[in-house]
């Protein structure tokens, strides 16, 4: 489905990604883990081009998305994207945020868009915020929306970055909670966390960067019970 | 940006105020109360003044200094020479009379507008080919007048307007506050444009902004002269204007000044002096 | 003190009763207004395109030709005097325009849009790069993000510092009285010409701009509370 080839990205003399290749199947839930610094969130950001990879190619679904005369915009319509901050429009109520981009590409009409936001607003139990601006939610509800904001284009895979870090700890749960119901529902996800657990129990596929290049992949239990590389048993030793 | 300059520009204004510009000389023992005021009460304050200061004379020149405004957008009476200082025949007559009168001239170069209220306060008197009227007289005194004059109309040189029934209904162009803006005022229909110097006026009828610009002889004649292809002077006699007196303004009730200034001039007058600043500045321009 | 009474109001009398003098005001601040109301449009139009032209990047990050020439007019136009752009814009550029208001809107529109310019580029960059990223990962388009998301925000950033220069502009009108326009100042000063004495009519003039100004400031206070309920309900 979405296929890395010898990805690069520099930002002015930072070499962040020294050649990432990758290839991801449909119905994956890829988890990547690594130290800050690795490279792991520009891996995330270059898939749906919101940082331009200095060299290399990606494709989904076959298409050459790095090419330049590309429709950037469409491609996107079909990669969600999770931010750590939430990043939902604080000048519009939850309702808007969720059915803008549906409405304003012609994707939906506004009924049908509404329609569809009242569905996922159910499934993460926030239908009663449908009102509402962000700035009266909590952390946990605003990434939660933020989800159900992504999953309104009907994305083929959704990208999270590091979707629990800025959130209080015992609002982790129930953002984990919605991730793991949209995993199960058989989403494809690259998920960059910290959340060991939550990568041993979802993940299809666990990957570790360093210094802009994938040290190690395998499946969860191979990845945590049986660590190859030694910078890889160090990171873990810290982080467990 | 913007608010950064403001501060400076408070600033610096405070640090000006603070050094302070010069308490007005004449009023220095008036109430406060008196410095805006105008005709009644500053006669009572000169004649007060010239009681307690018998000895020297009138308060305005008291400390030896005649301050003179004027307005140097009006050739050739007055204008800014060669060398940015303003020059001209008034220029020329007041120091003349200055050294008669033997104190020392100062020029104030302002708006010709605030040269009237300005008397008493910010000069003594002022100078600026300035036509003696009722209204003035009501403000100021006026010394013996020391030239003729009239207004003239300037048209563009295509222009059928030559007669006083032409001006009605006309865009007419001005200095503001000048004669010529007050019988502009007084034309039947009349849009006035006022403008702070003559030759704004003059350059917005080459523009075809205006129909005509009424202003005093002498500047029309200059003006004609710099564009002799595209306007024309006309006598202001062949639409009616009446013939006006230059004289010098200066504070009401001030008969000291009055007579030093009169006097000076009639000794210019009789020493041949004046003529010679008239074939100088006034008929040498024609 | 009470000949000073009599004094005070002739002096009222002949500044705004004597020969209906106070319909020269009422044109004068009509001209103001209308002056101030125009350019005030002319130059949100002009200073959102600058900012926006201003704020363009070429792919490789650096500054497009669009964003040059709004960069040059920006420093073109704070680097000189309004009343010198003013002249220049009457004698000069449109010297055979016969409407005086139309060229004093276009002279401080221009003016004005240049120091609108920088407060809706601050604006803009002002708004967390994270809701312009939000909007692009959803596919709308750079365009369709700064409409619908971006300037929306930005507007509520931008409306004091917009009201203020709103009020400077109002202001800066002052000058207009240099090319024969009779907006309020310039009635003042015709009135004072004529009465040979200043208290009056610029104590006038002043009154009036500060009751203007006031009211104006008023109503963009009550503009700027509205716009910040979305923030809290």
């Amino acid at each position: 489905m979405i296929d890395v080839k010898n990805l690069h990205k520099t930002f002015e003399d930072n070499h962040v990604l020294r050649g990432v290749d990758y290839h991801i199947n449909p119905g994956e839930k890829i988890v990547v883990i690594g130290p800050s610094g690795s490279g792991k969130s520009t891996f995330l950001r270059c898939l749906n081009l919101l940082e331009t990879p200095t060299s290399g190619e990606i494709y989904l679904e076959g298409e050459l998305i790095t090419d330049p005369n590309v429709n950037l915009n469409k491609v996107r319509q079909k990669m969600g994207m999770v931010f750590q901050h939430f990043n939902l429009f604080n000048n519009l109520t939850i309702l808007d945020n969720i059915t803008l981009a549906p409405v304003k590409l012609k994707l939906m009409s506004k009924d049908e868009a509404a329609e569809k936001a009242f569905s996922l607003l159910d499934r993460v139990g926030l239908r009663d915020k449908a009102d509402a601006y962000p700035s009266s939610l909590s952390g946990g509800q605003k990434q939660r929306i933020a989800i159900v904001r992504a999953l309104a284009m009907n994305p083929k895979v959704m990208l999270f970055d590091e979707p629990t870090s800025a959130l209080d700890p015992e609002m982790v749960g129930e953002v984990l909670e919605v991730m793991k119901e949209l995993a199960e529902a058989g989403m494809t996800m690259v998920v960059v966390t910290h959340e060991m657990g939550f990568a041993r129990e979802v993940g299809t596929k666990v990957l570790f960067m360093d210094e802009g290049t994938i040290v190690e992949e395998n499946t969860p239990d191979a990845f945590f019970g049986d660590p190859k590389s030694p910078r890889l048993k160090d990171f873990l030793s810290k982080v467990l | 940006m913007k608010k950064s300059l403001v501060t400076l520009l408070a600033i610096s204004m405070c640090a000006v105020l603070l050094a302070g510009c010069g308490a007005p000389k004449e009023t220095a023992s008036a109430p406060a109360a008196d410095t805006t005021t105008d005709a009644a009460p500053a006669a009572d304050t000169a004649s007060d003044d010239s009681t307690t200061e018998s000895t020297s004379g009138s308060a305005a020149i008291s400390d030896g200094v005649l301050t003179v405004g004027t307005n140097a957008e009006f050739p050739p009476f007055e204008y800014v020479g060669d060398d940015g200082q303003p020059d001209g025949f008034d220029m020329a007559l007041i120091k003349a009379i200055g050294e008669k009168m033997g104190v020392e001239v100062k020029i104030e170069n302002m708006e010709f507008a605030s040269l009237v209220s300005s008397i008493g306060n910010k000069i003594d008197v002022a100078i600026a080919g300035m036509t003696v009227t009722d209204e003035r007289k009501e403000v100021v005194d006026f010394s013996d007048s020391y030239y003729d004059a009239v207004q003239f109309v300037i048209v563009p040189a295509d222009s059928s307007i030559a007669a006083a029934e032409d001006l009605v209904g006309k865009t007419i162009g001005v200095q503001l506050g000048t004669t010529g803006d007050f019988l502009a005022q007084d034309i039947e229909g009349s849009t006035v444009s006022s403008y702070n110097k003559a030759v704004d006026a003059v350059n917005d009828l080459l523009n075809g902004r205006s129909d005509l610009v009424i202003v005093d002889k002498n500047p029309a004649l200059v003006f004609a002269g710099m564009y002799p292809d595209d306007v024309v002077a006309l006598d202001g006699a062949q639409f009616g204007f009446e013939v006006e007196n230059y004289a010098i303004a200066m504070p009401k009730g001030d008969a000291e000044l009055a007579d030093a200034i009169n006097n000076a001039i009639k000794e210019l007058k009789a020493d041949g002096t004046f003529d010679k600043l008239v074939a100088e500045y006034i008929e040498g321009s024609n | 003190m009470q000949s000073w009474f009599i004094h005070v109001g002739e002096m009222f009398q002949r500044a705004f009763i004597k020969e209906d003098r106070w319909k020269l005001y009422l044109s004068g601040l009509g001209v103001t207004l209308k002056v101030a109301f125009f350019a005030a449009i002319l130059g949100v139009i002009l200073g959102t395109v600058a900012a926006l032209m201003k704020l363009s990047v070429k792919k490789n990050g650096k500054p497009s030709v669009r964003s040059i020439i709004a960069t040059i007019y920006i420093d073109i136009i704070r680097g000189t005097p309004s009343v010198v752009q003013l002249l220049i814009m009457w004698f000069i550029i449109m010297k055979n325009c016969r409407n005086g208001v139309l060229v004093a809107v276009l002279s401080f529109g221009i003016n004005s849009g240049a120091y609108v310019a920088e407060i809706i580029r601050a604006g803009i960059l002002a708004v967390d790069h994270g809701q312009t990223e939000a909007g692009r990962s959803l596919g709308l388009s750079q365009a369709q993000t700064m409409m619908y998301i971006v300037i929306p925000q930005a507007i509520k950033n931008v409306l004091p510092p917009i009201g203020n220069e709103f009020i400077v502009l109002l202001k800066e009108t002052a000058i207009v009285g240099y090319v024969s326009l009779s907006d309020l100042t310039r009635v003042a000063n015709q009135v004072s010409s004529r009465t040979y004495e200043a208290f009056m009519p610029l104590i006038g003039a002043a009154v009036i701009y500060f009751v203007i100004i006031k009211i104006l400031s008023i109503l963009l206070g009550r503009l700027e509370r509205r716009l910040r309920k979305s923030d809290r309900r």
